[in-house]
Parts: C-alpha cells; structure tokens; sequence
C-alpha cells in the first residue's frame, strides 16, 4: 500500500512580508529646512541667550514635532540648546524664535502676525499663498518637493536679518 | 475449499504432533471441533489452554494460535482491536516460550508473521485516511510481532512509518525515537529528514533540526520538502543570511515558484537593511527577483505591492539617514533622488490597487506614496478609503 504523506511547508514559509517604514519623509524634509533657517536668519542680540524656541501653534503636526524633538536632542542652533515647545492658542506664545503654523491653523496668521509683531518670532507657514500674507517662509510644492518662499519684508519687519544665501535658494515672494 | 485445506493441514499437524507427543484430550477436541463449529473449537482450545493438565504442554498453545488466528481471520478480521487477534499472538509466543525443542517454532513463526502483516495493513491504511493515532499504534504492534516471527529481520520501512505517524498525530517524543532510528538505520526515504526535523523543531531541539535537515539536502539535494523546511525554519528563526543561501538553492530546484522568489525578494530586501557594504548588493537581487516574477505574472499583487514597497522604503530611508546638518542644495538634490524613486514605485502600487481595491495595506501604501510625492489630495483620497476599511 502506498502511503501518501502530508508535507505542509510551503504555507508557512511566507511569514516575511514587506512592510512601510514608519518615518514621515515629508516631514523630516520640513524640520531640515526649519534646522538651516536657524543658521541663515539672524535673530537680534536679545533672542540670542537663553534656549531657541520652536512652537507648533495648534494640535495635529506630529509627525513633524517628532522629528523635531529628535533634531532637538542632537543639534544646537549656534549655541543656544533647541526646545520645542506646542502652543495650543497665541496668548500662550511668549520668546518663540520660530513658529510654525501648520496647514490647519492657517486662518490664525493674522492673529499670529498681529500679536507677535514686537516680537522677533520667524513664522513659518505651509499654505499657498501665506507669504504674501505675512508669513516670512511658507513652505510649498514645487516639482513634487518641498521647496519655500520667502518674503524679505515680513522677515525684516520682526527685526530679523536674512543672508543672502538663503534669498538665493528660495522662491521670493514680495 | 479453503477451510478443507486447512483442516487438512492441522489433522496433518496433529499427525505431526502425535508422533512427536501426544496434545492433551482437551486440545484434541478442539481439534477435532475445529471444521465443524468454530466458535466451539475456539471455546475448547482457550479452555485446555486454563486446564493445568494442558497449559504448560508448547503444543496447547501452538494449536490455541492456530484456531484462534483462524477466527480472527473468518470472524473478527473487521473489529478493530480484535482480542483473537491478540490472543492467537499471546499463544503463539507463549509456545515459542515453552517449546525449548522448537517443535512447532516455525509454525508459530509463520502465524505471527501473518498476525503481524494485518497489523501493518491495518497501519498503512489508518495511515491514508490520516488516523495518525491508530497508525502508529499498529505500526508498533507490527515492529513488535515481527521481532518473534522474524527476528533477524529489521524493517526499516515500518520503523520510518511508526515515526512519521507519530510526528503526524504531533506525539514527538515517540516521532524522535522512530525517525532517529530509522536514520540511524539508513533508511532511504527523504522525507525521513524532512519529518525528524520538523520533530527537533517541534520540540525546541533547533540545532539538532538544522543538522538532520542539512544531512537530508546532502543525500537528497534535489527534495524540495526538505530544503523548504529548512527554509522556513530559518525564516521562523531569523537566520537571515543562511536562509538567503538556502533560498537560492531552493529556486534553482524549483525556477518557476513565484513563492520562493517572493520570499527570497523580501529576505533579500531585510538583508539591505541590514548588512552594511551590501545595501545595494541585495536591494538589486530583490528588486530583480520582483521583476522576474511581474515579469511572468504581472498580476501577481504581492510582487507588484512589495516591489512599491521596496522603492518607497529605499526612498525614505535615504531621507531618514539624511544629516541633520546637511544644507539647502544638498537637500534639494536628496528630493530630486527621492522623487525618482517614488515615482519608481507609484505604477506598481496602482497596479497592486487595480488587483485588490479594497485592500488596506494597498490604500495605505498608495496614501504614502502620493503623500511622499507631495500630492495631499491624492494622499488623503486614499488615506480616507484605508480607514473606511476599518
């Protein structure tokens, strides 16, 4: 009699699947732009001590506070040690050296200009359009990458200096 | 007709045994019952076999095998566990026991012999209808009959089967002891390899599977169940490099397996994670082997999502290595390679979407490449389909 055996391996072989990585490629980008802005704007003497604040107004943005609370543990800006700090409304914004204003928080950019306009505070956007509209850098889409305008005028008027290296990389914006 | 030749071989036996020494009255009758009514032989013989005047005379106990295997054939051959069966065994032992001359060993030897053969029928048939429990039971029960009906003889092939019973019926311990003697013992079955290893494995002896398995490969290198279990044990352990090794002699056994290549592919694709000096070494192999299998189905989705994979990764992960103090122009060509390899992946995603609309790990994938691209209402299109998924 012939016995007829049972072999089961090829149905279990196939336990390795490929799977995403979990980093956010878009937002790691961003937080490199924000890190060299640090070293091509020049804040006044007075934000120069002490940490280099960079806000978050409103919720959502994870990915991007993620990463920047990794940069933050590893890089300084010039000497000052980085501390990333989430604002859930303006009034709670104090000595923030760069605020980011996410996509969903756009409509706060009045406010924000309005209420920070004593301050040196770089604010960045990531809306069409937000640099003529008082944002000093607004991030955009540009052949499928990130790329940024920047408005001279908005940056000056927040006492900061800008070099002319970074006038040069971005798409300016009057 | 075939019981009058018995009969005529037992008077024939009894002639036999008369000029040697006369049975006692009780056998005789038995005897003499035995054409005539079966049951009652059967009564008779097992009576003389308790009556002292009998018992301790080897020919009661020949003759009680005799008649009681006879009944076993005519009347019990269907009942499972059948106590003539046992019995005409128990006597013809208890004979080979008693009978120092050897009057009637061969005799004995020949009903063990047969007792022994139903056994093993009964095994090999429990064996294909998977009652992996009773087969190996019965195989024990043959190994143990032969051994008295024909002990210079070892079967190598019941030893084999005992053990693949038992690993079947997942009784390992008893597996391991059967399987390993039947290596021991050389038996030519590649499977013998593939099931005492799965055994180890079984049992957590890791080590002494890996041995086993790579002794089958090296007596059977073209058995793909053996060289396949290595290849999952080496998967389940992680045994990354080892297994890319085994892997690629498992497709040159078998070119034509999509299944191999995929896992050979993903394995390749860990190991350019991995191994440094060699990313690109085993990106390439994995990127090739998706290729290959797109090539002969190109609607194989799993090649098409992990090929998409395999490039969004690779873009991300250039992106995630990329240092924090590397400047504006740098970065910017960073995204030009980037976008590239996006782009590389986005038609094998689509292509895994058109296949499997619904699947969500394809959404998702789909969502991250759009989003990688910068593309947000496409990204968020796909991101809303994945999470009505849930």
């Amino acid at each position: 009699m012939s016995i007829r055996f049972f072999i089961l391996t090829v149905v279990i072989i196939f336990g390795l699947q490929s799977k995403a990585q979990l980093p956010d490629p878009v937002s790691k980008i961003k937080v490199m732009f924000l890190y060299n802005f640090t070293k091509y704007i020049e804040w006044p003497k007075e934000y120069k001590q002490g940490d280099f604040i960079i806000g978050i107004l409103g919720g959502g943005a994870d990915a991007l506070h993620k990463e920047l609370e990794k940069l933050s543990m590893t890089k300084k800006a010039g000497i000052q040690n980085i501390v990333i700090k989430k604002y859930s409304s303006l009034a709670e914004v104090d000595k923030c050296h760069m605020l980011f204003i996410p996509e969903s928080k756009s409509a706060s950019l009045d406010d924000a200009t309005a209420t920070l306009k004593k301050n040196s505070t770089l604010i960045v956007t990531e809306k069409d359009g937000l640099a003529k509209k008082g944002s000093a850098i607004n991030f955009v889409i540009k052949d499928n990458k990130q790329n940024f305008e920047l408005n001279k005028g908005n940056i000056e008027r927040y006492n900061l200096n800008v070099s002319s290296s970074l006038l040069s990389l971005a798409i300016q914006v009057n | 007709m075939r019981k009058n030749i018995t009969h005529i071989a037992l008077l024939l036996l009894l002639f036999l045994g008369n000029a040697l020494a006369q049975p006692c009255v009780k056998v005789g009758d038995a005897i003499q019952l035995f054409t005539k009514d079966l049951e009652k032989a059967k009564k008779g013989i097992e009576d003389a076999a308790l009556d002292p005047a009998c018992s301790s005379d080897p020919a009661t106990w020949y003759y009680k095998a005799f008649i009681l295997k006879d009944y076993y054939k005519n009347k019990e051959k269907t009942i499972k566990n059948a106590s003539s069966r046992i019995a005409a065994i128990e006597a013809a032992k208890k004979n080979l026991q008693l009978d120092p001359q050897n009057r009637y060993a061969e005799e004995c030897k020949k009903i063990l012999n047969f007792l022994a053969q139903t056994f093993y029928n009964d095994a090999s048939k429990d064996l294909n209808e998977k009652k992996y429990p009773s087969a190996y039971d019965n195989y024990v029960r043959y190994l143990d009959i032969i051994k008295y009906g024909q002990p210079d003889k070892l079967d190598t092939s019941a030893i084999f089967y005992a053990g693949y019973a038992a690993s079947m019926a997942n009784n390992y311990l008893k597996a391991k002891e059967y399987l390993k003697k039947a290596v021991e013992l050389k038996y030519q079955e590649p499977n013998l390899y593939y099931y005492l290893g799965k055994v180890y494995w079984s049992i957590g002896e890791k080590d002494k599977s890996y041995e086993v398995l790579n002794l089958g490969h090296a007596l059977y290198p073209e058995n793909k169940d053996v060289i396949l279990a290595m290849v999952q044990y080496y998967s389940e352990d992680g045994k990354l490099k080892v297994l890319e090794s085994t892997l690629d002699k498992a497709i040159q056994l078998d070119s034509k397996s999509p299944d191999l290549k995929l896992t050979q592919a993903v394995v390749c694709e860990k190991l350019s994670e991995t191994e440094k000096g060699q990313e690109e070494k085993y990106f390439k192999k994995s990127e090739s082997l998706y290729k290959e299998v797109i090539k002969s189905d190109a609607n194989n989705s799993r090649a098409n999502y992990n090929l998409a994979i395999l490039y969004y990764n690779k873009a991300v992960n250039i992106i995630d290595k990329l240092d924090a103090d590397s400047d504006l122009i740098t970065i910017d060509k960073i995204q030009d390679q980037c976008v590239l390899i996006f782009k590389l992946s986005l038609p094998y995603m689509t292509k895994a979407y058109q296949l499997n609309p619904n699947k969500k790990d394809v959404l998702e994938g789909l969502a991250g490449i759009y989003f990688a691209l910068n593309d947000i209402p496409k990204s968020n299109e796909f991101k809303q389909k994945a999470e009505s998924m849930k």
